[in-house]
């Protein structure tokens, strides 16, 4: 860690200090009685939380994590409203960390197969778990836009290595508020990113049988995991030269190059005897191994002035590579856009994308790549958080499908018992089906969608994009609704003792005794603090149509489908 | 008012039935809801068969005669095929070509070949204009710009224009032209997923899975117990409060349109007995394509166009094993839509192509291949100038003069020049045609001569 930290001087430590020395300077004279120890300030009453924090909670808990829950709001309201957002999101690190690879494996003994291995309905049921029921919330869902940047799909020859998938997850849970760069060499040497992006077994160049080494890890670790294709500013908009054009990043030349740093690399524990022999070798959880005689020794230079020596260690070429990605200037807007386009709206400001990127560049303690530094600057920012600011038309996101699929569990989560850790999410595991998206499941490592997706019509004409509306396509839309109607309407999903289901239930006791209530609760838990006064009278129109045939429990339902299949829930603001 | 309670408590109360598909009450107005399209009296339909990663496809051709054969295998080494293993193709038509063979896995689609009804595009890739590998040299302004990279390449190939960041591709602009504006329902279809090829400046491919259309679950219009909430449904479809939510408005109303009015054809379709292979998806994307086909008249379409997809083609290793079994599904599903389409008697009316954003290097990463610049594809139909290699046949050597480096071969057919073959045959005009390529006039517009 060391290696990012600038000498810096600690300016708030120091005024702390003369602060300190002013109060006790002046040599009082012995004469004068000291004074009354001053009676300790009470703290100052707890701010009371208004309608406005509870919308803020609304809308920091649709961005920030899978989802509000039917219990989650008014706590969330007060730690807004008495400490700040920051507090709320420092509040996430310690929770424990909910890790998919036990969670997998505890499915596979609810869900025994005859090989006793892990298969993709144990890592599906793992991640539901980890999404519904784990209280560390925004690690989670840091964790899902990490594997949305440093891709791995199992539509690849992963589809047998579930666990090792997993696995592969959870690097991105534990270093969900840690440091890029840490991130970076974790992924490099991940055996699951090496057979996914076919680094492990590249060898050095054998120019007789016109073999060279393999570019596909060191291409896609540039364009898609650290600076892109072309030159940006740090605002993230692109550079152009002095004929208005934008200017790439690298060139065929600079490919090579760092192809043949990433030389050398197999399963760990594989030895120069024992290269081709990969069944024997076979281990997707420990790091991968440098093996000195496939590693290309030559000299290689690579992107900012970056020369690597001829005869340089294999480790430390590896090393001085991802340090040339690490300190290039589009690492920061590239990676500020991702993540403000995965928690908050589609279409920041260039502004807004500056002030994440600052915050990369630097936490406040001349530390480059903080992630935790991050993401507050994302979720703390005025155009995240401001009446003003989310008001404006070009903000907002499409929920992604599988988010949008989660946002629906929680709200309706059982609350009426206390075993919810028991609950099985086997249903779920082919959530794809309904949303065309899976956690590490992407068609190719260009993940799900591109961040540069475009609609013709209105929202191109805004000059919006809107990469989620790429897998919204017509059939999807249909499956999209369909999973609402089949969580809602299958009874036999709420008869199968264990399993997850909606429960509609404690809505209809609040509708019973407190109409009016239940709208505001609806507000807050569905709709993102924002259900309008039409809105709700459509609710309204359509409950009263139905109440004379039918009990509570089936109005709630009711309206609960209605909302849960509308255009202003598939869209957060 | 009993009645009315009954049907109320069976709706609410109900487990849904997911994807059944009753007889529509829309049905009886889809005759009068699709205007019939005026400017044809004749059908086309267009397949394009996208292999999204990038296909090795100069391994699909492969030169058997000796002397160039021990060029190709010192070129390509161990992802070299053994010359015993080719299927000889027929070129008597092409006496300046020396013998070539096929892949054993593309057995199908060799036979094709021999038919008369397939034809291999060769050397094909996008090209700011005709070049040489000096000119490049001296000037690299004439590279397409973000060569090699797989989204920029499959945007430059989608659009048919130099944009590596598009958002209209020659599909979609080609439909643009010729959309009936009295339906909702678009002539261009995709099945299963999307893609930048189909996109219009107006008009939007309908996106179907492989098994068809389906239908929003508990919004059945011809329930009449789903009455009052399809109702309420629809008056919240107007509740929006963004471009955003408009938007998915809209597609949510387009979808359930255009599902139910593709349905209520589908429910018409004659039976057919071609036998699809099974555990192939592309097959079973085509099979819906042939579905359509087959109730073009039912849907009054004079003309459609469609895309389909077929992953994986990125083979950085192991392509020893895995290029054989990916032309094994493309050929097998090729052919069997073939087949199909032949049963239907529209063998003449029906044109289909495929399209890869790059070929891939000649030399190898010991197991695997890079990313390249030209390749070849593969267009079959009847109409289709068959049992040929039409366009230009590069050596598979490296270090010549059609090679920018380890084997990144130089396109010598435009991109331009294979969509304006499709474009003129499917029926636009020149002028047209000029619009949705505008740079088609620094090519031979006719030196492909992908028709008869």
């Amino acid at each position: 860690m060391l290696r990012y930290v600038k000498a810096r001087f600690k300016t708030g430590f120091l005024m702390l200090a003369l602060l300190l020395l002013s109060a006790c300077g002046g040599g009082g004279s012995s004469d004068t009685p000291a004074p009354p120890t001053p009676p300790p300030e009470p703290p100052p009453p707890p701010v009371e939380v208004t309608a406005a924090h509870r919308i803020d909670a609304a809308r920091l808990l649709t961005q920030a994590t899978y989802g509000p829950l039917a219990t989650n709001n008014e706590d969330t309201a007060y730690e807004i409203a008495n400490n700040g957002h920051k507090a709320w999101i420092s509040s996430q690190i310690n929770k424990p960390q909910s890790l998919h690879y036990p969670l997998a494996v505890e499915a596979l003994s609810m869900f025994p197969n005859d090989d006793n291995q892990v298969r993709r309905i144990h890592r599906l049921q793992a991640w539901w778990h980890a999404s519904v029921f784990g209280e560390d919330q925004l690690r989670q869902r840091m964790a899902f836009a990490l594997t949305q940047l440093f891709v791995v799909s199992e539509k690849s020859q992963l589809s047998n290595f579930q666990l090792a998938l997993a696995n592969y997850y959870d690097i991105h849970v534990r270093e969900a508020f840690g440091n890029y760069r840490d991130i970076l060499e974790e992924i490099t040497k991940s055996p699951v990113m090496g057979l996914y992006l076919s680094m492990l077994g590249n060898e050095k160049p054998q120019p007789a049988l016109n073999i060279r080494p393999d570019e596909n890890f060191a291409r896609e670790l540039m364009q898609l995991f650290t600076i892109g294709l072309v030159e940006l500013n740090r605002d993230g908009t692109v550079k152009l030269d002095q004929q208005g054009q934008a200017i790439p990043t690298y060139d065929q030349a600079i490919i090579e190059a760092y192809a043949h740093v990433f030389t050398g690399w197999h399963f760990n524990g594989t030895t120069v005897q024992t290269w081709d022999q990969i069944r024997r070798n076979l281990n997707f959880i420990e790091p991968m191994t440098l093996v000195d005689a496939y590693h290309d020794p030559g000299e290689k230079v690579l992107l900012g002035s970056t020369i690597v020596p001829p005869g340089t260690d294999g480790e430390v070429a590896l090393d001085m590579a991802l340090d040339s990605l690490f300190n290039h200037p589009n690492l920061a807007p590239f990676v500020a856009r991702h993540f403000i386009q995965r928690f908050v709206t589609s279409n920041p400001s260039p502004d807004y994308i500056e002030r994440v990127a600052m915050a990369f560049e630097d936490n406040g303690e001349g530390v480059r790549g903080d992630m935790l530094a991050l993401i507050t600057a994302v979720l703390a920012d005025d155009e995240a958080r401001s009446e003003s600011a989310y008001s404006q038309t070009q903000f907002g996101k499409v929920k992604e499908p599988i988010i949008r699929a989660a946002n629906i569990v929680r709200a309706l989560l059982p609350t009426n018992d206390n075993t919810e850790e028991n609950l099985s999410f086997y249903e779920f595991a082919n959530i794809d089906y309904f949303t065309n998206q899976a956690p590490l499941s992407s068609p190719s490592v260009f993940n799900f969608y591109s961040p540069d997706y475009q609609v013709n019509g209105e929202l191109s004409e805004l000059g919006m994009v809107t990469p989620e509306m790429q897998i919204l396509t017509a059939n999807y839309l249909v499956r999209n609704h369909n999973f609402a109607a089949y969580y809602l309407y299958t009874e036999n999903l709420r008869t199968r003792e264990n399993h997850v289901y909606a429960d509609y239930f404690p809505f209809a006791e609040t509708l019973a005794n407190d109409q009016q209530a239940l709208y505001e609760q609806f507000s807050l838990l569905i709709m993102q603090g924002d259900m309008d006064d039409q809105f709700a009278q459509v609710i309204q129109d359509y409950d009263e149509q139905v109440a004379p045939f039918v009990d509570e429990a089936a109005r709630a339902r009711e309206m609960l489908f209605l909302m849960l299949t509308s255009p202003q829930f598939a869209i957060q603001r | 008012m009993l009645s009315r309670r009954k049907f109320i408590k069976r709706a609410i109360g109900s487990t849904l039935a997911m994807g059944s598909y009753a007889t529509l009450g829309l049905q009886l107005s889809a005759a009068k809801a699709f205007a019939s399209q005026t400017r044809f009296d004749d059908y086309k339909a267009i397949v394009c068969v996208f292999l999204y990663g990038g296909n090795d496809s100069f391994n699909m051709l492969v030169p058997t005669d000796e002397q160039e054969y021990q060029a190709y295998q010192q070129t390509r080494q161990q992802l070299a095929y053994s010359r015993e293993s080719l299927i000889s193709l027929p070129l008597s038509q092409q006496a300046e070509l020396s013998p070539h063979g096929m892949p054993a896995s593309m057995q199908s689609l060799a036979s094709i070949f021999e038919q008369g009804d397939l034809s291999v595009l060769s050397n094909i890739g996008p090209l700011v204009e005709p070049v040489t590998k000096q000119q490049l040299t001296n000037n690299p302004d004439l590279l397409p710009p973000l060569l090699f990279s797989h989204n920029s390449q499959q945007s430059l190939w989608q659009s048919g224009q130099m944009k590596t960041q598009a958002v209209t591709g020659w599909l979609g602009t080609m439909a643009d032209l010729m959309q009936d504006t009295n339906t909702t329902l678009p002539t261009t279809f995709s099945i299963s997923n999307n893609g930048l090829l189909t996109s219009g400046t107006q008009s939007q491919a309908l996106v179907l899975n492989s098994t068809g259309p389906e239908a929003f679950g508990a919004l059945d219009a011809n329930n009449s117990a789903d009455e009052w909430r399809i109702a309420a449904f629809e008056r919240l479809q107007e509740q929006t409060k963004s471009p955003l939510d408009r938007e998915y408005a809209k597609r949510t109303g387009l979808a359930r349109a255009n599902n139910q009015l593709v349905q209520a054809a589908l429910d018409t379709m004659p039976q057919r007995t071609t036998a699809y292979p099974s555990n192939n998806s592309l097959a079973n994307e085509l099979k819906m394509v042939a579905d359509l086909i087959s109730v073009q008249s039912a849907l009054s379409q004079q003309r459609q166009l469609f895309f389909v997809s077929l992953g994986g083609w990125d083979t950085h290793d192991a392509q020893v094993t895995a290029h054989p079994q990916l032309l094994s599904t493309l050929s097998e599903a090729l052919a069997a839509f073939n087949a199909d389409i032949n049963m239907q008697n529209k063998g003449e009316e029906v044109t289909t192509v495929t399209l890869s954003e790059f070929g891939r290097t000649l030399t190898s990463n010991g197991d695997g291949t890079d990313h390249g610049w030209a390749g070849h594809q593969l267009a079959m139909g009847g109409a289709v100038n068959g049992g040929k290699v039409l366009g230009y046949l590069p050596q598979q050597r490296i270090g010549t003069n059609d090679d920018i480096g380890d084997g990144r071969i130089i396109p010598s057919t435009s991109i331009e020049q294979l969509g304006a073959d499709l474009a003129s045959w499917y029926g636009l005009s020149d002028n047209e045609i000029a619009a949705v390529f505008p740079n088609l006039d620094r090519f031979d517009s006719g030196a492909l001569k992908l028709f008869t």
